[in-house]
C-alpha cells in the first residue's frame, strides 16, 4: 500500500509540471489555434537564463529567477512577432512548421553557444523529505503541487474576470468579432504569450529542480508530453490542461510501477488515443458540431 | 492530337533516358557511391513525401506518424529477405527483395487501415496528436518485440548496392534503377489517382466534407483508401531503405523523422506532387551541401525553414504542379495511343431508375422529430412530397427547417419517426447513401469545393454513378478513359443549361456569388436526385437575380423531372413558384396548404408573419 | 509577392550552389577519415572522440608524420543518424580518397559505416561503439574501447568481490548500450550467484525514475546497476535519494560525465563505474596524454573516450607505418597484430577484433574529482 501511495506522489509531482507547462501550451492554442512546438524550448531558455545568471554571473537565485521570467517572455512576445505574426492569415499547417523551425533553431543556437554537455542547475532546496510511516513526501514535490495548483487558480481568475482576460477569451471565441468590438487583437495575443512563457519559465524552474541538468534539448521531452496533456484535458481549457497533466503524471507513474516501465510511453498514448475517440475534444473539452 | 502525342513520347524517352544515363554512368563509377546512395536516398525520400501527401496534402488531414509505417516495412522487408536467406541461400536476391517489398507495403498497408479506422474520425489537429501517439507506439513495440532485435535493431539486412552483382558500381546501378522505378511509378500513380473520380473524391472531402458527404462520397471510405495507399507507399519506401542501409535501429523512425517529411510536403506545398518532389530533394541535399559547415548547418536549416515558410506560407509551389511534369500525365495517354489504337468510347454516367407511381409520394416523413439533449428541436413533421412538385417550406428563423432537411439528408439522425424515400425508409442512414438513393440537397451556407475548377465540382458530384476502380484511375485503363470522357460530356451539358459552360474552368471560388448558388444546385443535379432540398437558395440575392433563380427552379422542375422542397424567406419567391407550403413553427407543422391558403391563415400570420402578407409582399417589391 | 518569391528562389539557390563548392586540393598526405557525431545533442561523445584523435595526430605531424608523409585527417558529422554516416563514409572514401576510417561514434551509426566498409575491405577502427556485433564477421572492423559485456561481467565480478548477494539493475530499454550491459550483468550474477532483485527499464530520454526506483527500493537491494550515461544518471542518483533509496551503484563508462551534469556532488561518491583509463594512470604515454590534452583543449579529457580515440589514432598509423603501404589488406593485417602501449594500456586484439585490456574502477569523491580503485584484468 505504501509502494502504491508513493508512485501517487511520484505521479502527482511529475504530473504537476506537466500541468504548469499545459497551461501556457493550452493559452497559446486557444488564441491562435496553433501547437506552440517552440513552448518546450522556452523552458531550456529559461533554464540557461538561471545557469548564466547564478554560475557566471554570480547573481542571487531570486533576482536569476525574475530575470528568467522577463526572459521567458521576450522570447515568447519576439517569436510571435517575429514568426507567427506574419502567418496569422496562412493555413495552420504553414504557422505549424513555422513552430518546428523555430523550436528547431532555439535547440541549435544553444547547442553552438552552450554546447552539448549538459550544466548543472544551480538552485537547489535541500529539505529532507516528509516522512509519514513509510510515504515520503520530497519538498519539491510539495512545492511543485503547490506552485502550479495556485497558479492554475490565479491564471483561471485572471482569464474569468479581469479585463484582459476577457479580451483574450474574445480573441479566441471570434477573433474578427472581437476586433470590431475595439479589442487591440495583436496586443492580446502577444499577451497571451507572455502569460504562457511566464507560465513556462515558472515551469521551467520546477522542472530543472527535479531534473537539474541543463542541456540545449531540455525541452523537448516536458513539451510533447504537456502538449499531450492539453489534448488530454480539452485544449483550450485551463482546468483541463491541469487535468490532463494530473492524469498524465499519475498514469505514467503507475504503469511504471506496476504494468511495465518499457511500455508507459505506449500506455500514456494509448490512454490518449482512447480518450479521444470516446471525448473528441477531450476530457473537459466541449465538442463543438459542425453547423451545417 | 498529333503532336501531343509526339511531346509524350518525348517526355516517356526522356524519363527512360535519364534512368539510362544516370544508370550507365554510376556504372561506369563516373557518379560514385556517395552521389549514388545520395540519389537513392532522395528517391526514397520522394516516395515518403508523395506519399504523405496523399492524406496531408489531398486529404487535408494533418499526420505526424508517417515514420512509424516507414519502419513496419522496413523492418517486414527486413526480416523476411533475412528469413529467406537463411533458409534458402540460393533463391536469387531479387525475388526475395520483391516479395519483401511487396510484403512490407501490404504489412503497412494493414497497419494503416488499422489505425486509420479509429483514428479517421477524428479532426485537424487532434487527428494530428493521434497519429503522433500511433507513430510511438509502434517504435515502442518495435522496441520491445524479440523479431525486431528490440533495441539493437536488425543489422546484416543485404543491401542492394552489392547484392545484384560481384561488381559493386554494376549493383549499385541496378540499385539506383530499382528505386527510380518504383518512385516513378508510386509518384505516378498518386498522380493519376489525384485526376481520378476518386481523387476527386478524397480533395473535395479536404475542400468541404459536409458537402462531400451530401454530394454522394462515401467520405470514410475515402479517408481510409488514402490513409491505408499513403501507408503502403511509405512501407515500400521502409522496405527500400532498410535494403539500401543494412541496418535498422527502432530509434531512427521516431516522431523528428515524421516531421522531417511533413516539413518536405509543406515546403513543396500541400497538395502539389511536384512540389513535394522539389523539395524532398532539396531537403536532402541540402544537408549534405552544409556538410562543410558543420555546426552551423541546422542553424541555417532551421532558418531557412522559417523565412521559406514566412514569404511563402503556402510552400514553394503551392497546390499548383511545376510543369514539366505534364510527363507523368501524358505517359500514360501515349501508352494508350501507342497500344490501343481504337479510342474509348465515352461511357456516360449512369443514371438511376426511379420508381414513381404518380400518386404516391416520393418523399415522405411519418411523425419525424428530433432531440439534442432535452430540447426538442423538431416534432411530429409529416411532409409530403409528390413527384415533380414543388413545395416551400418556411417558418421564423430558429423554427427548424434545417433541422428537417438535416434529418432527410441524413445528417442527423431522427430520434423518432420514419423517411419514406420512394417507398423505402431510408431514416438513419449515412448521408453519401441516401444522395446515392435520389436526394441532392444545397446549404444555407454555400458549401462548394472551392480550390476546384467548376467542371470538378460537378464531377464529384458523378462520383456514385462512375464505376472505375482506384486502381484503374492509377493506371489510366480504357474504362477510366471512357468514364471520364462520358462525364466531360455530362458534366459541360449540365452547365450548359445553367448557361456556366464559358466558366467550367475557372476556381469555384473566383465565382461571383449568384454563380455559386448556381453551382451548387447545378452540383446537386449532377447525382440526378429524384428530389432537390433547396436550403434558402435565394438568400443574399438581388430582386433580379431572384427573379432568375424563380425561372431557373421552374426550369429544373420540367428539365430534371424533381421534386422540389425549399426552404426560403423571401415571400415573393415562395409564394410565386410554389405549390404548397409548409410552416413550421418551434419544430412542429402549424399549417399546411397552397400558397393563397398560406397567407391567409391567420395562426400563421400571427405566427410567423407578424404582418399581413399583402403589405410585406409590397414592401419587398418596392426595396 | 514577386519580390518575396524571388527571395524564396534565391534562398534555395545559394543552397543549391554551394554544392558545386571546389574540393580542398590537397598535398601529399595520407589521408584518414573520421566520422563522428559533431553537432546536435549526442555531440559530447563525438566531440570527445575528435579531440583525442586530433591530438595524437598533431603529434605525431610533430614528428614528420608516416615515413615523411603528414597525416591528414578529414572529419565528417554524422549527426548520429545511420544514412548519414553512410553517405559521409561513400564521401570519404569515393570523393577525398581516405584510406582508413576512424569512426564512427554512435552504435547505430557505426554499424552503418561498418555495413560499408566491410564490402571496400577499408581499414576502419571505432574509438567508441562498445555493441558486441559490430566487428563480427568484418576482420577489417576493430575498436579500442571494449565491449558491453566485457564491462558488465568485470562489474559483476567486482560487486561480487565485495559480498554482494542482492543487486538490482535499472537500465534504458530503448538504448543498445544499455540492455546489452543489462543482460550481460544480469548473466554473470545468476552464475556468481548474486541474485537480481529487480531489473526496472525505462525509455529513452525520461527523466523521471522515481516509479522505477521506488520499486527497487521495495526490494532491498545492496547494490543498484545502472548501464547509463552520465546525464540521466545524475537524475537516477538525486532521484534516488528524494525517495530514501540509500544504496551503493555501479555504472559503466558511459556514466563518467556524470559529474558534468551533477549539483550536488556530495551523491557521488556513491557510485563506482569502470572505465577505459584513469586520470591518475602512470604510464609515460599516458601522463603525456593528459598534459598534452590540458595544454591544447585547456581543460582535463571529460570523456575516457578521447584517450580510446587517441589510441585509435595511435593504432591506425602504426599499422600504416607497419604495413609500409597503405593498402588496406596490409594495413588490416597489421592492425590485427598490433601490440603497440597505448594510453588506455597495451593493446593488442583477440579473434573477434576487440581489444585485450584492463578495465579501471573508478569513483569519484565528493568534490566530483575521480578516484582511481583498482585494476582488473580478464
Amino acid at each position: 500500500m505504501a509502494l502504491f501511495f508513493n508512485q501517487l506522489i511520484n505521479g502527482v509531482h511529475v504530473g504537476s509540471i506537466y500541468a504548469l507547462i499545459a497551461l501556457g501550451y493550452t493559452m497559446v492554442y486557444g488564441i491562435v489555434k496553433l501547437i506552440n512546438f517552440a513552448h518546450g524550448d522556452i523552458l531550456m531558455v529559461g533554464a540557461y537564463t538561471i545557469v548564466v545568471m547564478v554560475n557566471m554571473l554570480g547573481l542571487h537565485p531570486v533576482l536569476s529567477i525574475a530575470i528568467s521570467v522577463l526572459m521567458c517572455i521576450l522570447f515568447g512576445v519576439v517569436i510571435e512577432w517575429v514568426a507567427y505574426r506574419p502567418l496569422r492569415a496562412s493555413p495552420k499547417i504553414s504557422s505549424l512548421i513555422t513552430a518546428i523551425g523555430v523550436s528547431m533553431l532555439l535547440q541549435n543556437v544553444a547547442l553552438l553557444i552552450f554546447s552539448p554537455t549538459p550544466k548543472p542547475y544551480p538552485i537547489q532546496v535541500n529539505v529532507a523529505p516528509l516522512q509519514f510511516w513509510e510515504i515520503q513526501i520530497s519538498f519539491t514535490t510539495l512545492l511543485t503541487f503547490v506552485v502550479s495548483v495556485v497558479l492554475m487558480v490565479l491564471l483561471q481568475g485572471f482569464v474569468i474576470s479581469s479585463k484582459a482576460g476577457k479580451s483574450m477569451r474574445a480573441v479566441s471565441e471570434d477573433t474578427d468579432a472581437a476586433m470590431l468590438m475595439g479589442i487591440n487583437v495583436n496586443h492580446t495575443i502577444t499577451m497571451t504569450f507572455a502569460v504562457g512563457c511566464a507560465l513556462a519559465a515558472v515551469g521551467s524552474l520546477l522542472y530543472c529542480m527535479a531534473y537539474p541538468a541543463v542541456s540545449p534539448t531540455l525541452g523537448s521531452l516536458p513539451g510533447v508530453k504537456a502538449f499531450i496533456a492539453a489534448v488530454l484535458g480539452g485544449i483550450g481549457m485551463i482546468p483541463g490542461a491541469m487535468l490532463g497533466g494530473f492524469i498524465l503524471g499519475i498514469a505514467e507513474s503507475l504503469t511504471k510501477g506496476y504494468i511495465s516501465s518499457q511500455m508507459s510511453d505506449a500506455v500514456v498514448y494509448g490512454i490518449l488515443i482512447i480518450v479521444l475517440l470516446f471525448k473528441p475534444a477531450g476530457l473537459l473539452g466541449i465538442g463543438i458540431r459542425e453547423k451545417v | 492530337m498529333k503532336s501531343k502525342s509526339k511531346s509524350y513520347l518525348l517526355n516517356v524517352i526522356f524519363l527512360a533516358l535519364l534512368s539510362i544515363v544516370i544508370f550507365s554512368l554510376i556504372s561506369g563509377g563516373v557518379i560514385n557511391n556517395y552521389y549514388s546512395s545520395i540519389l537513392v536516398t532522395v528517391g526514397i525520400a520522394i516516395i515518403m513525401t508523395v506519399s504523405l501527401n496523399l492524406t496531408t496534402g489531398l486529404l487535408g488531414q494533418l499526420c505526424l506518424g508517417h515514420a512509424g509505417f516507414m519502419s513496419i516495412g522496413a523492418y517486414t522487408a527486413g526480416i523476411i529477405t533475412k528469413q529467406l536467406q537463411a533458409a534458402a541461400p540460393d533463391f536469387p536476391f531479387a525475388w526475395s527483395l520483391a516479395i519483401a517489398l511487396v510484403a512490407a507495403g501490404l504489412m503497412a498497408a494493414v497497419f494503416g487501415f488499422l489505425i486509420g479506422m479509429p483514428a479517421l474520425r477524428l479532426k485537424g489537429d487532434y487527428l494530428a496528436i493521434i497519429t503522433l501517439g500511433f507513430g510511438e507506439i509502434i517504435r515502442v513495440i518495435i522496441e520491445n518485440l524479440s523479431v525486431t532485435g528490440g533495441s539493437a535493431g536488425l543489422s546484416r539486412i543485404t543491401r542492394m548496392s552489392r547484392a545484384f552483382s560481384e561488381n559493386t558500381k554494376l549493383s549499385s546501378a541496378i540499385q539506383f534503377g530499382i528505386v527510380f522505378w518504383i518512385m516513378v511509378v508510386v509518384v505516378t500513380g498518386i498522380f493519376t489517382l489525384g485526376r481520378s473520380r476518386h481523387g476527386r473524391a478524397i480533395i473535395s472531402i479536404r475542400e468541404n466534407e459536409v458537402a462531400a458527404e451530401a454530394t454522394g462520397i462515401p467520405t470514410t471510405y475515402y479517408k481510409l483508401l488514402a490513409f491505408t495507399l499513403a501507408a503502403f507507399f511509405a512501407g515500400i519506401a521502409g522496405g527500400l531503405y532498410a535494403h539500401q542501409i543494412g541496418i535498422l535501429t527502432p530509434r531512427y523512425f521516431d516522431f523528428n523523422k515524421s516531421i522531417e517529411y511533413l516539413v518536405m510536403v509543406v515546403l513543396g506545398g500541400m497538395g502539389s506532387i511536384t512540389g513535394s518532389i522539389l523539395s524532398a530533394i532539396v531537403l536532402v541535399t541540402l544537408p549534405e551541401i552544409l556538410r562543410e559547415f558543420a555546426n552551423w548547418r541546422m542553424v541555417i536549416y532551421s532558418l531557412a525553414l522559417i523565412i521559406i515558410m514566412i514569404f511563402r506560407p503556402s510552400g514553394l509551389l503551392g497546390t499548383r504542379e511545376f510543369s514539366l511534369i505534364k510527363v507523368w500525365d501524358s505517359t500514360a495517354n501515349w501508352l494508350k495511343n501507342t497500344f490501343k489504337r481504337k479510342e474509348n468510347k465515352p461511357k456516360l454516367p449512369f443514371m438511376p431508375h426511379y420508381d414513381v407511381w404518380e400518386d404516391s409520394p416520393v418523399l415522405e416523413t411519418k411523425n419525424l422529430g428530433i432531440r439534442f439533449g432535452g430540447l426538442v428541436a423538431a416534432d411530429d413533421i409529416n411532409l409530403c412530397l409528390m413527384n415533380n412538385e414543388i413545395v416551400g417550406l418556411i417558418g421564423p428563423n430558429g423554427a427548424g427547417k434545417t433541422t428537417v432537411f438535416n434529418m432527410l439528408t441524413g445528417v442527423y439522425a431522427p430520434s423518432n419517426g420514419d423517411i419514406i424515400l420512394l417507398g423505402k425508409s431510408i431514416a438513419g442512414k449515412p448521408t453519401h447513401e441516401i444522395t446515392n438513393n435520389g436526394i441532392a440537397r444545397t446549404f444555407q451556407n454555400i458549401r462548394l469545393f472551392k480550390s476546384m475548377t467548376v467542371l470538378e465540382n460537378i464531377k464529384v458530384a458523378f462520383h456514385t454513378r462512375m464505376k472505375y476502380s482506384p486502381v484503374s484511375g492509377m493506371l489510366r485503363t480504357g474504362q477510366y478513359n471512357s468514364e471520364e470522357k462520358g462525364m466531360d460530356i455530362r458534366a459541360r451539358e449540365l452547365l450548359r443549361v445553367f448557361d456556366m459552360e464559358e466558366v467550367a474552368d475557372d476556381n469555384a471560388n473566383s465565382l461571383p456569388y449568384g454563380m455559386q448558388r448556381k453551382l451548387e444546385i447545378c452540383r446537386a443535379l449532377a447525382s440526378n436526385p429524384k428530389v432537390l432540398l433547396l436550403d434558402e437558395p435565394a438568400a443574399g440575392m438581388n430582386p433580379i437575380e431572384t427573379q432568375e433563380l424563380m425561372n431557373t427552379i421552374k426550369k429544373i422542375r420540367t428539365r430534371f423531372s424533381v421534386a422540389i422542397l425549399l426552404i426560403e424567406h423571401d415571400m415573393k419567391l415562395v409564394m410565386g413558384i410554389c405549390e404548397r407550403i409548409y410552416v413550421l413553427n418551434y419544430g412542429h407543422i402549424i399549417a399546411e396548404g397552397t400558397p393563397k391558403e398560406i397567407a391567409n391563415n391567420s395562426e400563421v400570420i400571427t405566427a410567423y408573419l407578424g404582418i399581413p402578407e399583402n403589405e410585406k409582399q409590397e414592401g419587398h417589391t418596392t426595396c | 509577392m514577386n519580390t518575396k518569391k524571388l527571395l524564396a528562389l534565391i534562398l534555395t539557390g545559394i543552397m543549391l550552389l554551394s554544392l558545386s563548392l571546389p574540393m580542398a586540393v590537397a598535398e601529399e598526405t595520407i589521408k584518414i577519415g573520421g566520422i563522428s557525431v559533431l553537432t546536435g545533442p549526442a555531440s559530447l561523445y563525438g566531440i570527445a572522440v575528435q579531440k583525442g584523435v586530433d591530438l595524437y595526430m598533431e603529434q605525431l605531424n610533430a614528428q614528420g608524420g608516416i615515413d615523411g608523409k603528414k597525416v591528414e585527417m578529414l572529419w565528417m558529422d554524422d549527426q548520429g543518424d545511420p544514412t548519414s554516416a553512410q553517405a559521409a563514409y561513400y564521401k570519404l572514401v569515393e570523393n577525398d580518397g581516405v584510406v582508413a576510417i576512424i569512426g564512427a561514434v554512435l552504435t547505430g551509426a557505426t554499424k552503418a559505416v561498418a555495413e560499408a566498409a566491410e564490402a571496400d575491405g577499408i581499414p576502419m577502427i571505432s574509438a567508441s561503439a562498445t555493441a558486441y556485433e559490430i566487428t563480427t564477421g568484418r576482420p577489417n572492423v576493430f575498436r579500442t574501447c571494449f565491449l558491453d559485456p566485457f564491462q558488465a561481467v568485470m562489474i559483476a565480478r567486482y560487486v561480487k568481490d565485495e559480498g554482494v548477494t542482492k543487486a538490482a539493475v535499472l537500465y534504458d530499454n530503448g538504448d543498445e548500450y544499455s540492455t546489452g550491459l543489462y543482460n550481460a550483468f544480469k548473466e554473470e550474477c545468476e552464475k556468481l550467484g548474486i541474485t537480481v532483485t529487480a531489473a526496472e527499464s525505462a525509455a529513452t530520454a525520461d527523466v523521471d525514475f522515481k516509479a522505477q526506483l521506488t520499486n527497487i527500493k521495495a526490494t532491498e537491494p545492496e547494490v543498484v546497476f545502472l548501464p547509463y550515461y552520465g546525464a540521466p544518471a545524475a537524475y537516477i542518483l538525486k532521484q534516488a535519494k528524494e525517495i530514501g533509496l540509500d544504496v551503493k551503484f555501479y555504472g559503466a563508462d558511459g556514466i563518467s560525465n556524470v559529474i558534468d551534469s551533477i549539483t550536488d556532488t556530495s551523491l557521488l561518491p556513491g557510485i563506482t563505474y569502470t572505465d577505459h583509463f584513469t586520470d591518475d594512470a602512470d604510464s609515460e604515454i599516458a601522463k603525456n596524454y593528459m598534459k598534452s590534452f590540458e595544454e591544447k583543449y585547456g581543460e582535463k579529457p571529460t570523456l575516457a573516450f578521447s584517450a580510446t580515440a587517441y589510441d585509435a589514432a595511435l593504432v591506425m598509423t602504426e599499422a600504416i607505418k607497419t604495413a609500409g603501404s597503405t593498402d588496406f589488406a596490409a594495413v588490416v593485417e597489421a592492425i590485427k597484430n598490433s601490440n603497440v602501449e597505448g594510453v588506455t594500456g597495451n593493446i593488442t586484439f583477440d579473434d573477434h577484433n576487440d581489444p585485450i585490456k584492463s578495465v579501471f574502477f573508478t569513483t569519484f569523491d565528493a568534490d566530483g574529482n575521480r578516484v582511481f580503485i583498482k585494476r582488473m584484468d580478464p
